[in-house]
C-alpha cells in the first residue's frame, strides 16, 4: 500500500521510528528504515552498522544513519542477536535511499521474544496512518 | 505563516522545501549532493530573493559606511562590490554583507535574511544626524545567484565575461533595473543578478527570468539548487554563517578574516576591539577533516591534549572531498591535532586550511583547463 508518496509493504511491521521489520521465519527477522525514513533523511551518506554477535534490546539505538545535513538513529525492532549486517551499505550507502525494503536492508536478527514483542510492532495499515499524518503536514 | 520568495511559484513545485528564517524555501531539487557537484563541475541557479536588500543613498552615504562598515567605502572606486562586517563596539559581528558602490552617494546593501530587522534597526540608530536615507527593497526585487565554472557562459547575455571578481555591472532587464556582481557563496566563480520592481502582485518578470537562466543551466549540465547544497558548498570553501562562525560574541579577527577589516581606516564601529585582538586572540577558527565516517556536526566538543579546545561551528558531509568536514572555534595550541566528539565517540581530525577542496581543481582559482 502507499500513503502520500511513500511505499509501505504489507508483508512487513513497522516501528513508530520508522523501521520496518520482515519476519522470515521465527528464528530471522530482517530490519531496515522505511521509504518515508530514507526520503526525510535524503542522501544517506554512511551507515552505522551493529556488530554481528552481538545482542540488542528492542527500543535500543544500534545503528545510524548519516545523510549530508544529518544523523540519525535506528532503533531495534525487536531484541535478538544480530546474525549478519549488510556489508554492501559501506561502498552503497545510497542503495538506503533507492531501496530502502530490498537492498537498502541494515541488518538481520535472531529474535529472542518475538511473540511477546511483535505484537508491539505496527501493521501495515497502522503505519500508513502515521505517515499520512506525518506527509500531510 | 512562512513568507516565500516572489518567485517560489516558478520552481515550488519541483523542489522539497524547509523553512528557513520565516521563509519556505528549497531544500534541494534533485538532491543536496547532486546539485553541490553541478555546482562544482558545471553551474548551479538558487533563489536566494530571501536575503535582504537595502538601497543606502545620500551625499553622507559613503562616511555613514566607513563609519559603520570594516571595509574602506569612501576610498573604493564605483563598481566593487565589497564583502565585510557590521560590528557591535565589542567588535563582534552584527552582520556580514556585501556592499555594492554605485557612487560615492549610493549602495546596495545585501545583507542575511534572519538578521535583516536587526541590520535596520542597527543602521537606523546610526543614521540619525547623517546625511543618509535607506530603504528596504527585499520584497520589490529578487536575488539570484548562478553559481560555478560555468556561470560566466550562462550569463554572457548580460556581459558576464567582462565583470571582474568582486565587480559588478548595471543593466536593464526589459523594462526593469537590474545588477549583476561576480560574487557568491560557494567559492566557485559566479554571479549574483538583482533585479528590481518585483514584487508578489507582479512578479512575472523574475519568473520568467528564473525560467530562462534555469533552462540554460540545464543545457550546460547544471540544475537548480537549494539551500542544502547552498550551505554545503559554502563549508566545502570555509565561507563563514552568521550565528555559527561570526556573531555578536565572535569576531573578523577571531574566525580568520581579517583580509576583510581594514584596520588602517578611521574609526568603524568595533576598531578598537579588533586592533586589540591583532596583536592577539585566544579563540580562532580551523577547518578539521575526520576520516571514515565520521561527520561533525555543529555543537560537536572538540578536544586537544590539554582538554576541551572548542566546538564545531558547522559541520557537513562534503560531497567534494567525500568525508566528514568541519570548522571549528578553538583556544590553544593543539600540538598532536583535534579530536571531535561524536555521539559519545572521539574521533581523529585532522587540521586543514580552507578551502577543504583543492584549490587548483575547484573553486574559482582553479587551474584553467
Amino acid at each position: 500500500m502507499k500513503a502520500s508518496k511513500y511505499e509501505i509493504p504489507e508483508d512487513l511491521l513497522y516501528t513508530q521510528e520508522h523501521e520496518w521489520a520482515r519476519i522470515v521465519s521465527p528464528t530471522e527477522v530482517v530490519v531496515g528504515i522505511t521509504d518515508y525514513a530514507a526520503d526525510m533523511l535524503h542522501d544517506v551518506v554512511f551507515v552505522i552498522l551493529p556488530a554481528v554477535g552481538g545482542s540488542q534490546k528492542r527500543g535500543s539505538s544500534v545503528a545510524s544513519v548519516e545523510s549530508v545535513k544529518s544523523t540519525s538513529d535506528v532503533m531495534a525492532p525487536l531484541s535478538g542477536e544480530v546474525l549478519a549486517v549488510n556489508d554492501a551499505l559501506a561502498q552503497h550507502p545510497e542503495k538506503v535511499n533507492q531501496s530502502p525494503y530490498g537492498e537498502g536492508w541494515f541488518f538481520k536478527v535472531r529474535p529472542s521474544a518475538l511473540e511477546s514483542e511483535s505484537g508491539a510492532l505496527l501493521t501495515p495499515a497502522a503505519y500508513a496512518d502515521l505517515v499520512a499524518r506525518l506527509a500531510d503536514v | 505563516m512562512p513568507r516565500v520568495t516572489q518567485i517560489f511559484d516558478a520552481y515550488g513545485g519541483t523542489c522539497k522545501a524547509t523553512e528557513f528564517a520565516g521563509y519556505t524555501m528549497p531544500l534541494y531539487f534533485s538532491g543536496i549532493i547532486d546539485e553541490c557537484l553541478a555546482v562544482r563541475n558545471s553551474v548551479g541557479l538558487f533563489d536566494v530573493s530571501h536575503m535582504g536588500r537595502v538601497e543606502v543613498e545620500g551625499r553622507g552615504a559613503s562616511k555613514f559606511l566607513d563609519r559603520l562598515m570594516t571595509v574602506d567605502a569612501s576610498g573604493a572606486e564605483a563598481g566593487r562590490a565589497m564583502y565585510g562586517f557590521m560590528c557591535n563596539e565589542k567588535g563582534g559581528v552584527i552582520d556580514d554583507l556585501i556592499a555594492y558602490k554605485h557612487s560615492d552617494e549610493h549602495y546596495t546593501l545585501v545583507v542575511n535574511c534572519s538578521n535583516r530587522q536587526r541590520d535596520l534597526e542597527w543602521m537606523g540608530g546610526r543614521a540619525r544626524g547623517e546625511e543618509v536615507t535607506m530603504a528596504d527593497v527585499t520584497d520589490s526585487s529578487i536575488l539570484l545567484a548562478a553559481q560555478g565554472p560555468k556561470a560566466v557562459d550562462l550569463l554572457e547575455e548580460f556581459g558576464a565575461s567582462s565583470v571582474k571578481r568582486f565587480r559588478f555591472t548595471t543593466f536593464r532587464y526589459g523594462d526593469r533595473e537590474a545588477m549583476m556582481g561576480r560574487t557568491g557563496y560557494t567559492g566557485e566563480d559566479g554571479f549574483e543578478l538583482l533585479v528590481h520592481g518585483v514584487t508578489h502582485a507582479s512578479p512575472e518578470a523574475g519568473m520568467s527570468l528564473w525560467k530562462k537562466v534555469l533552462e540554460g543551466c540545464v543545457a550546460a549540465g547544471g540544475s537548480a539548487a537549494g539551500l542544502g547544497a547552498r550551505d554545503t558548498l559554502r563549508i566545502e570553501a570555509g565561507l563563514p554563517l552568521h550565528g555559527h562562525e561570526i556573531g555578536e560574541d565572535i569576531t573578523p579577527i577571531e574566525a580568520g578574516l581579517s583580509r576583510f577589516v581594514d584596520l588602517k581606516k578611521e574609526g568603524y564601529v568595533g576598531k578598537d576591539a579588533h586592533v586589540r585582538q591583532a596583536a592577539g586572540h585566544a579563540r580562532r577558527l580551523v577547518g578539521l577533516v575526520l576520516s571514515g565516517s565520521a561527520i561533525p556536526r555543529s555543537g560537536n566538543a572538540v578536544f586537544s591534549d590539554g582538554g576541551k579546545a572548542g566546538y564545531i561551528t558547522s559541520g557537513t558531509y562534503s560531497p567534494t572531498v567525500r568525508r566528514g568536514i568541519g570548522m571549528a572555534l578553538v583556544s590553544g595550541e593543539a600540538a598532536s591535532g583535534y579530536e571531535v566528539e561524536i555521539r559519545g565517540t572521539r574521533c581523529k581530525a585532522e587540521i586543514t586550511a580552507f578551502p577543504f577542496y583543492d584549490a587548483e581543481v575547484y573553486g574559482f582559482r582553479r587551474k584553467k583547463n
